[in-house]
């Protein structure tokens, strides 16, 4: 930091502003304050950030993650927002490339924040060393504290005036402490201090990251690397690989060995998935017809997961194989083609496991699970693509991890512009003549969807009473959603009275808003 | 030791008969239970030598990981025990602060040390 001075002052105004702006607050409209505060802070003490195209689009999610605190106030909209926060700094303090190095150096920052200030105080001339030689006078203090304790506790037990007095001074005391601490809350001072954390881990950058360093020594794209004809390789891989093939791993044919087992792997493992991909093409894509007999659970729910599972591992195995000196191998011709047709049968597998979500989806509802099932098969899809990219234009390890996390990022970027809650109850209620309304999931989910629950409720109270008819029943009482509601509605608008104008967001308004004009069931029938 | 003398000039304010079992109770319980933080703070002192910064930053990122330290076991430690911290409330402050105090006196009492042996690092470094 070239300013200490300047970045002193800029900790202790945010550790001031965050204190007023999130005290007894929850995350809305005060977040955009705060942001406008230690984003323009950034630019003033790293004024070169402002040229770098990364830290630009950071920024611009950034911004749409805040828009979308401050309209739908989710939870992912919030996390969101601070993962995209904490990226933005990294980028404008470090010269990274990939998110994971970015994140790394934030824990870094988070971690040395301590040290960095102190730095900031020494060489702003700010603080001047007293030469208050504390150490000896603990050393000094030790051993009379221990013998006067010892003494104390004697006299207090056995003198009962001693004791009296102990007693008067001990309350007069406390009593100055309670009152001081009326006067200045300890919960508060901490706030204050956890905002002063916060700003200033953001905002110092630590000296001697070795994480720029070794990002910069990794690139995109991969080199040939001569091994020692001995066949000396010290990698963990290699190890395995060795530990299997014996000698094959090692001396003039070690690539053509390898080679050769790629091919029989990719064999045996293509012609497995093509078993698996023609029953689920047969049976799934084009003859599937649910009837009650099926269990659900166990054919899409269970299903679902493992499949997920062996996608992870196929690209694990190609990214085994293609790791290294095997990609310049000139007779591997047949062991690209079975990749690619590993990829492609992987691809199958993708639509598969979405044709299994969309029939859960169609039957039972959106849940979060399901919801979170298509997303990872986006990322699946996404990850599927980079390795073909990988193994066609010889890209490396680091290339697919850094691809795929920016993958991620936007995908969650994009997340945040639904409010997931409003959209999973206004479609599992309008699509309740031809699925299962599952009400006790309903009831859990956030208050903004009480005005949706609130126009429905007839629906809901037929469910009710069908599920009161199987012996089950909501909050230990048949036929009393409307009360349950009416209970969640009040509780809602006096949680949301004790917030001021810092909490504002657009969710929170409408859902507010239609309480007072509105005149429903759980309204209150004005 | 520090951390028996807070807790007991803390217990003073509790109760008479407390008072006199407290010291000891803490000292022998306390040192014993404590113990394993010796190897988390060997780890932090191997971070402490090797950071990139000045001495007397370092010291002061030392001392405020040994505090955290120390107030997150002692926050397991009560979750072990199934102590919540609103059972407690009157004497939580008293047990936080003391531990506070007395790990960052311990550690100014060690400040000395910790230099040498940052020298001792560095001039091995050099060598």
């Amino acid at each position: 930091m070239k300013n200490p001075k300047l970045g002193i002052t800029i900790i202790i105004t945010g550790a001031f502003l965050f204190n007023l702006l999130f005290w007894q607050e929850q995350v809305a409209i005060n977040c955009l304050v705060f942001d406008l505060f230690i984003v323009t802070s950034l630019f003033c003490l790293y004024p070169d950030a402002k040229n770098n195209r990364i830290v630009k689009y950071l920024l611009a999610a950034h911004l749409i993650c805040i828009a979308a605190v401050i309209i739908n106030n989710t939870m992912l909209s919030k996390l969101a927002m601070g993962m995209t926060l904490l990226l933005f700094f990294a980028f404008a303090e470090y010269s990274h490339r990939s998110a994971w190095f970015a994140g790394g150096s934030m824990v870094i920052n988070f971690t040395l924040f301590v040290a960095g200030f102190s730095s900031l105080l020494r060489t702003s001339n700010l603080y001047r060393k007293r030469n208050l030689k504390l150490g000896k006078l603990i050393r000094f203090a030790v051993f009379p504290l221990f013998i006067v304790a010892v003494f104390f506790v004697i006299y207090n037990f056995a003198n009962n005036i001693f004791s009296g007095i102990v007693a008067d001074i001990s309350n007069k005391v406390g009593q100055f402490f309670s009152s001081f601490f009326e006067l200045i809350s300890i919960e508060r001072l901490l706030f204050l201090l956890a905002g002063m954390y916060l700003t200033g881990a953001l905002l110092v950058r630590a000296t001697g990251n070795k994480l720029e360093q070794s990002e910069a020594a990794l690139s995109d794209n991969l080199l040939r690397i001569r091994e020692n004809k001995r066949g000396i390789n010290s990698s963990f891989l290699f190890d395995i690989v060795s530990s299997v093939m014996g000698r094959l791993a090692k001396g003039m044919m070690a690539l053509k060995n390898e080679n050769t087992v790629g091919l029989i792997s990719l064999g045996l493992l293509n012609l497995l998935l093509v078993i698996v991909n023609t029953i689920d093409i047969n049976y799934l894509w084009f003859n599937f017809t649910y009837h009650p007999g099926i269990n659900l659970t166990t054919m899409i729910h269970e299903g679902t997961e493992l499949l997920i599972l062996s996608l992870v591992l196929a690209i694990i195995v190609l990214l085994f194989f293609f790791r290294g000196n095997l990609n310049f191998y000139q007779r591997n011709k047949w062991l690209k083609i079975g990749a690619y047709a590993w990829l492609l049968q992987n691809g199958i597998l993708v639509v598969s496991v979405l044709i299994r979500d969309y029939y859960y989806i169609k039957l039972m509802g959106l849940a979060y699970k399901r919801i979170g099932v298509l997303v990872f098969l986006i990322l699946t899809l996404t990850g599927l693509i980079t390795v073909f990219i990988k193994i066609t234009w010889r890209k490396t390890a680091y290339y697919l991890m850094r691809v795929n996390a920016w993958s991620v990022i936007i995908l969650f970027v994009i997340g945040t512009t639904i409010n997931w809650d409003v959209l999973i109850a206004k479609y599992n209620i309008s699509h309740s003549d031809r699925i299962t309304l599952d009400l006790p999931f309903l009831l859990t989910l956030s208050d903004r969807t009480l005005p949706v629950l609130d126009q429905h409720i007839d629906v809901l109270k037929k469910r009710e009473y069908e599920l009161n008819r199987e012996a089950v029943s909501l909050g230990n009482c048949n036929g009393c959603i409307e009360k349950i509601l009416r209970n969640w509605k009040d509780n809602y608008l006096q949680k949301q009275q004790q917030y001021s104008w810092l909490s504002w967001n657009y969710a929170d308004a409408a859902t507010i808003k239609y309480f007072d004009v509105n005149h429903n069931i759980i309204a209150g029938k004005k | 030791m520090l951390n028996a003398i807070f807790i007991t000039m803390g217990a003073m304010f509790i109760s008479d008969f407390i008072m006199i079992i407290v010291f000891p109770v803490v000292f022998v319980v306390g040192g014993t239970i404590s113990s394993p933080l010796i190897i988390v703070i060997a780890r932090i002192i191997k971070q402490y030598v090797a950071l990139n910064y000045h001495p007397v930053d370092k010291f002061y990122w030392f001392m405020f990981s040994t505090m955290l330290l120390a107030v997150v076991f002692l926050l397991l430690l009560l979750m072990v025990l199934q102590i919540s911290l609103s059972q407690m409330d009157q004497y939580v402050r008293w047990i936080i602060a003391s531990v506070i105090l007395s790990t960052s006196l311990a550690v100014r009492l060690t400040k000395s040390s910790l230099t040498c042996l940052n020298i001792i690092y560095h001039e091995k470094l050099m060598v």
